[in-house]
């Protein structure tokens, strides 16, 4: 009836992706017991190694799961640009923050200094 | 099956309005498609262009995360020590056997392995259920440690045998009861089409709708009492320190004047705020309590009567949906059924999970870095000294177990009860004031969002539950084909989503150092 034949994931690896994505949760799982930022003396590398194995899993997830990898390139295209977007949306936020990182810790210790001045000396 | 296909599209069709007999496709086929592919391709650019909406939305969740985890990172790593990270890697494998099962059946609908297809959809259900499960014993666990969301934020120590997760066993027996009586009245309806099997099941129904009112019900109003004991204890604090200004003011004239009257002013100002201060807490408690009382039973009442209803408006609904189709209607209610027995394992599992690792082991060295360590040392020396606010944040637990209740252990050593710290930790006037930090609100932050992600993650799956039950019910009443899957794929679509976004959230939540 289909004038073209749907891609039939095989069990086989649909079995594989979903060792692969237990492993990669057991992985980062363990992680958490190993502090990598003092082990490689990087900071902030724990987080990205973190975030780095949840994205492999989506795309495992994306690709094999959701089909995308036999799927119309335009259905891919549509999520493809849903990321951009949110990265767009994170990272402009995050920069608005570190802008006035230094604002509100000013903000801060003034608040305090003055909470510190109204305290009746005991 | 004109009907199957205007729930799909949102048209409405009229019997015989169209005269689908005269036409010569396949009765799945829609009008405004010229052919199968046509219609499966729009569907699926249909689910894709909604996962897209899906995804942004929650972006949003993660932005605040972002902002708030950059802000104050130190804060996060204390939280998240709060979660369990075994429950939560293993809602992830939970939450990817779904997916997998998922995929699995949409290459049995393309293989035209109708069984298969069915028990998978069930085996998804009973995996949500499950997931839900251990959710139901994280989240009781947090509101009996009082981790609530900013503003109600007030940890304390988890009391053995007391709160919501001393339930925990009733709700487990609740859901199996219900989850048979469930299967039991669904076989019963499918095999003799009997109505007693409706009745059984909605007894079933209600049982769910009283174990889950009263659950409710107890969570909202102890949240809401403890609230208000607190604002009564505030208010004594108030009397307190009102009284402790007029009782400066006394002393103060006291210098050119007689020392002893000064002496007994003070020793009678001082009694009259303790009076006040207790007064104000105590009628303030038991309000609290009475009204407490009566609420528990007014909203479980009102709750089980409005789940009920709900309950038996979607079965109405179901049965409606697939009329005649005792088929369907048994194994929707199958999935169902086995979607609460699902909870009720995930319950068992997770709570014995919580009572082997979190209660006696990893959580109480939490709780000690939480609460009594980081406060003792820190809250009282950066109120007063103003030291930089790398410090400052752990203030607030000290502040807000301003209760100083005599039944937890770690209070004991906490600086309102302690030896005054030399110098300055004498002054009961600065004692409990809400010190002006950005820790104040910060770990209750974390709260907030926790229970906003997971909350509305939560609520992806009871969607998905809802339409993964109807496409068992379809596949019960033999609609599809591998002709004719989309709905299968496009319902496996978003339940992908719903797991990659969990995906995410996993080591976002639990897995912070």
């Amino acid at each position: 009836m289909s004038a073209h034949a749907h891609h039939v994931t095989p069990l086989a690896t649909l079995f594989a992706t979903f060792g692969a994505l237990v492993a990669l949760t057991v992985l980062t799982s363990a992680m958490a017991y190993v502090n990598l930022d003092e082990l490689i003396g990087i900071s902030g590398v724990d987080i990205w190694v973190t975030l780095g194995i949840a994205t492999v899993k989506a795309a495992l997830v994306a690709l094999i799961f959701m089909h995308l990898v036999h799927d119309k390139a335009f259905n891919g295209l549509i999520l493809l640009f849903t990321l951009g977007f949110a990265a767009l949306f994170i990272s402009f936020a995050l920069m608005d923050t570190g802008q006035y990182e230094d604002q509100i810790d000013q903000y801060i210790e003034d608040k305090q200094q003055q909470e510190i001045a109204e305290t009746p000396a005991a | 099956m004109a009907t199957a296909e205007a729930i799909e599209t949102g048209e409405q069709s009229t019997p015989g309005g169209h005269g689908h007999g005269d036409h010569d496709h396949p009765e799945w086929l829609a009008h405004h498609f010229d052919n199968a592919d046509q219609q499966f391709d729009a569907g699926k650019l249909g689910i894709w262009l909604f996962l897209a909406q899906e995804v942004l939305f929650f972006t949003g969740l993660f932005v605040a995360y972002a902002v708030y985890r950059a802000n104050h990172p130190e804060v996060f790593v204390g939280a998240s020590k709060f979660l369990n990270p075994t429950l939560g890697a293993l809602n992830t494998i939970v939450l990817l056997a779904s997916s997998l099962a998922i995929a699995w059946a949409v290459r049995a609908a393309q293989r035209n392995e109708q069984k298969l297809m069915m028990w998978l959809h069930i085996f998804t259900l009973a995996c949500a259920g499950l997931f839900m499960g251990v959710k139901v014993v994280e989240y009781s666990y947090k509101f009996d440690e009082g981790l609530y969301w900013a503003g109600s934020f007030a940890p304390t120590a988890l009391v053995d045998g007391e709160g919501l997760n001393a339930q925990l066993p009733w709700v487990f027996v609740g859901s199996m009861l219900v989850g048979g009586l469930v299967m039991f009245g669904s076989w019963l309806m499918e095999r003799f089409q009997s109505a007693a099997g409706v009745a059984i099941a909605a007894v079933g129904w209600t049982v769910m709708a009283y174990v889950f009112g009263s659950a409710l019900a107890g969570t909202t109003v102890s949240g809401y009492h403890s609230s208000q004991v607190a604002a009564a204890d505030a208010a004594a604090l108030d009397a307190q320190n009102a009284a402790e200004a007029a009782e400066e003011a006394a002393a103060a004239p006291a210098d050119g004047a007689d020392a002893a009257d000064a002496v007994v002013a003070e020793q009678d100002a001082e009694l009259a705020a303790e009076k006040a201060s207790k007064a104000a807490a105590a009628s303030g408690r038991a309000a609290s309590a009475i009204w407490s009382a009566g609420m528990v039973s007014f909203m479980t009442g009102v709750v089980t009567v409005l789940f009920t209803a709900v309950g038996c408006a979607a079965m109405y609904w179901f049965t409606t949906c697939f009329r005649g189709d005792r088929h369907a209607w048994g194994a929707v209610g199958l999935g169902l059924g086995g979607c609460i027995v699902g909870m009720a394992v995930g319950i068992v599992v997770a709570r014995g999970v919580q009572l082997s690792t979190a209660h006696h082991g990893d959580d109480h060295a939490a709780h000690g870095d939480g609460h009594a360590g980081d406060h003792s040392s820190a809250s009282h020396d950066s109120h007063a000294v103003g030291t930089s606010h790398e410090e400052a944040p752990h203030s607030e637990v000290g502040h807000s177990e301003d209760g100083h209740s005599e039944d937890e252990p770690q209070e004991k050593d906490s600086p309102g009860n302690a030896a005054p710290v030399a110098g300055f930790g004498a002054t009961a006037a600065t004692d409990g004031k809400p010190p002006v930090v950005e820790g104040a609100v910060t770990q209750g932050n974390f709260f907030s969002i926790y229970f906003a992600m997971t909350g509305v993650h939560a609520l992806h799956i009871f969607a998905g539950i809802a339409v993964i039950a109807w496409i068992i019910g379809r596949i019960a009443r033999g609609d599809f084909s591998p002709d004719f899957y989309g709905p299968v794929e496009f319902v496996g679509l978003y339940w992908h989503l719903v797991d990659l976004v969990w995906i995410y959230l996993f080591p976002l939540l639990y897995l912070i150092h």
